[in-house]
């Protein structure tokens, strides 16, 4: 697997944020949380991740449980009026330790730095009330680290090697941040992908990208799950998890429910992955366990089993190959597919 | 062949007004008690004020929850809709989230 995150900020409230990221950098957050909405979202539609007032203390961050030597941070970032200049983007962390960061200069220029210190300047001057696509491709190391910065999809610091990119003692990273600890600008972010770089199938740049979130539709080729009322594909196709108000319960090992989903916008671009996002939670009792189901033919292809706890979760599995052929996707492989959730025991 | 010769026989009897012997085959005691009846509150017999009963078995396995599913694709953003953003969607009323 290279893609190890990506989060279009669409199937969730503001609420549960820290069921996809783990926790606020700093105090500040707790008190003006960053905000899940339409007003936040890059065009057309959905909706974005936003820091809707300054201050200090108010970054969020992503942390992985996994140590990677190196690492692309895609996202798209929005400043809505102010100046860009001096301000902390994108931080690569070991803990919540920064090792190099995205940050403007006093021209409001994109930089490479480390603990302030910039290693690498781009060219391009950032405007407020555009969106902008920033990729960071990185190395985390002591002396032989490497960065490279691409801007909408356009070479803006070119690879530049041998930096010292840590902060720590360690040469790696195992986490990353929106905003830090330390004053901000209100900005909103959308579309975050990111890879491991050193495996799998994505590795390099993918260039602008959306993640586009899509639900259940139609009833698939199993409903063997109890809804308790209506469907069961309408228990489980709200856009914000409705928690025990609608659901599909199970306690028999091995049954299985699939679903029709959504069509893709029309004329899609390239897929470079897909991730599926299961709501569950298991009553009190025994430990129980489950997996995501995708169906892009005839077959069920069940994912990686997950543990589950009292109280609801999002479950996240990425797949960066179609598990149907071990191929890349393609956007029919997506339109003809149907998904959803196995209970293994 | 052998015989059996007695040689005396002898019986002394002590006759006269003296009591018989007494056998004692059996004891038996009859007591008169008097009778009892049940105050219900002030009971005499036996109460049970709660029945409980543990039992260690396998632990329970309950079901599980799923209230939501979805998936999130991730596409390159190369195909702009008119207006600069990408298409809308095509058939359904929550229409795709970008």
């Amino acid at each position: 697997m290279a893609v190890i995150f990506m989060d279009g900020f669409d199937t969730y409230a503001t609420a549960d944020r820290f069921k996809r990221w783990t926790a606020a950098l700093g105090t500040g957050e707790a008190a003006s949380p960053w905000q899940c909405g339409p007003a936040y979202a890059r065009s057309p539609a959905g909706q974005g991740f936003g820091m809707t007032t300054g201050g200090t203390d108010k970054g969020i961050y992503k942390s992985f449980g996994t140590n990677y030597t190196a690492g692309l941070y895609g996202v798209a970032t929005f400043v809505p009026s102010g100046s860009l200049a001096s301000k902390i983007l994108l931080t690569v962390m070991d803990g919540v330790t920064e090792q190099c960061s995205i940050r403007t200069n006093a021209s409001s220029v994109l930089t490479v730095t480390q603990g302030g210190t910039v290693k690498a300047t781009g060219t391009t001057v950032l405007s407020a009330g555009v969106w902008y696509y920033i990729e960071f491709k990185y190395t985390v190391h002591q002396s032989t680290g490497i960065a490279q910065v691409k801007l909408n999809g356009a070479a803006e610091i070119a690879s530049t090697s041998s930096l010292d990119l840590t902060g720590t003692a360690n040469n790696y990273w195992n986490a990353i941040s929106l905003g830090d600890i330390s004053t901000n600008l209100i900005r909103y972010h959308d579309d975050i992908y990111l890879l491991d770089t050193t495996t799998g199938d994505n590795t390099d740049f993918l260039g602008p990208v959306r993640v586009v979130a899509i639900s259940p539709s139609a009833p698939g080729n199993a409903s063997s799950w109890t809804p308790n009322g209506g469907t069961n594909y309408g228990a489980v196709s709200e856009q914000y998890a409705d928690g025990d108000a609608t659901f599909n319960q199970s306690s028999t090992a091995n049954q299985i429910d699939t679903f029709i989903m959504q069509d893709l916008p029309a004329s899609s671009g390239s897929v470079y992955a897909v991730q599926t996002l299961l709501t569950a939670r298991q009553d009190a009792g025994a430990a129980r366990t489950i997996a995501p189901v995708l169906r892009p033919a005839a077959t069920d292809r069940v994912g990686t089993t997950v543990a589950l706890s009292a109280s609801y979760q999002i479950l996240p599995q990425i797949y960066d190959l179609n598990p149907e052929d071990s191929a890349a996707w393609a956007t029919t492989d997506v339109a003809g597919m149907e998904v959803g959730y196995k209970l293994i025991s | 062949m052998s015989t059996a010769s007695v040689t005396k026989v002898a019986a002394e009897a002590l006759l006269g007004g003296v009591a018989g012997g007494v056998y004692v085959s059996t004891v038996q005691l009859e007591v008169a008690i008097p009778s009892i009846t049940p105050d219900p509150t002030t009971p005499t017999g036996a109460g049970v004020t709660k029945v409980a009963a543990e039992v260690l078995m396998t632990g329970g396995l309950l079901g599980v929850h799923v209230s939501t599913v979805q998936l999130e694709v991730l596409l390159s953003d190369a195909t702009p809709a008119p207006g600069g953003g990408a298409p809308a969607a095509s058939v359904h009323a929550f229409g795709y989230a970008g």
